[in-house]
């Protein structure tokens, strides 16, 4: 008799939203309860599960797409009729911005940024897993959801493929 | 926020009730209505020109119009003999006439757009195809 493998974990460990896996709780609007190590996991995940969703969501609102638009014809019409006045005002802003900004601080500052970005998202990953792991009534749910079901003594057995 | 045929939606210098054809009326947002006022200029000089193009007196006034510019171009010291206020104008000041003029015009369409998709009451209707644009030089109601 099979049981809980390697890559059931896994799957559980990465899965999108594990809490609102099963079709039948998500079709009652019901949900596995997180607990508080899962939820911190969530909170640090998310730049990866929700940002690009945001950024998504914002380049197709037709309001962001008329000032970006704006910007651009404008920015347009300026530098067609006076190129010269255009270019001294984004050499000065620039100068400004990056006055003392040198080119191995804007390096650094990037590996930094990478490298915070990588540790919440492996740590962010980890925690979530933890509280997966912790939380023995969505790991029955899920496991339930992907062909195992609870056999006499209480473990969980492969009832067939899905 | 969903927004279907948003180029007509933004363009579109009024609108008309697809059914009835009559003038769709509600009530415009503050900041329509100051869009609707920067571009107010270049939009109902287009208009009127638009509409009126086969009219005799508007063929007439463009003839004069541009028979005046190519004598002022091959002999701007009889014009300026005539109107001396020619002789003031410099190639800078139509440059930046023209400059104030597309840039009024670009932000004022921004602003109208922007007053229009916080319009729920115009949003809907439109999504819901109940409504048809009447661009600048349309003739129709509106």
């Amino acid at each position: 008799m099979a049981s809980v493998g390697f890559i059931n974990h896994a799957k559980l460990a990465f899965h999108r939203n594990a809490s609102t896996h099963n079709p039948a709780l998500r079709q009652e609007r019901q949900a596995v309860t997180k607990n508080p190590c899962e939820k911190a996991g969530d909170a640090m995940l998310l730049q990866i599960t929700h940002l690009p969703g945001i950024i998504k969501k914002l380049s197709y609102d037709p309001r962001v797409q008329t000032l970006a638009f704006t910007g651009l014809a404008m920015a347009s019409v300026q530098a067609m009729f006076y190129p010269s006045a255009t270019s001294s005002i984004v050499q000065t802003a620039y100068s400004k911005l990056l006055k003392n900004v040198s080119l191995e601080t804007l390096r650094s500052s990037s590996k930094v940024s990478a490298y915070i970005l990588s540790m919440l998202t492996v740590v962010g990953t980890g925690t979530r897993a933890m509280g997966r792991f912790t939380n023995s009534q969505l790991m029955e749910h899920f496991y339930m959801c992907h062909g195992f079901k609870l056999n006499d003594k209480g473990e969980l057995e492969r009832t067939g493929r899905r | 926020m969903e927004i279907t045929r948003p180029w007509a939606f933004a363009f579109a210098k009024g609108f008309r009730k697809r059914d009835s054809k009559q003038e769709f009326l509600y009530p415009p947002t503050r900041l329509e209505k100051a869009g609707s006022i920067l571009g107010s200029g270049t939009r109902n000089v287009l208009d009127i020109t638009l509409k009126e193009i086969k009219n005799p007196v508007m063929i007439l006034g463009l003839t004069t119009i541009a028979a005046a510019g190519v004598t002022y171009l091959f002999y701007p010291e009889k014009i300026a003999s005539h109107a001396p206020i020619v002789t003031k104008i410099r190639p800078w000041m139509i440059k930046a006439g023209v400059y104030v003029t597309l840039e009024n015009s670009i932000l004022g369409i921004a602003l109208r757009n922007l007053g229009r998709l916080n319009n729920q009451p115009l949003r809907q209707a439109w999504n819901s195809g109940k409504l048809e644009p009447v661009y600048i030089g349309d003739r129709r109601v509106v």
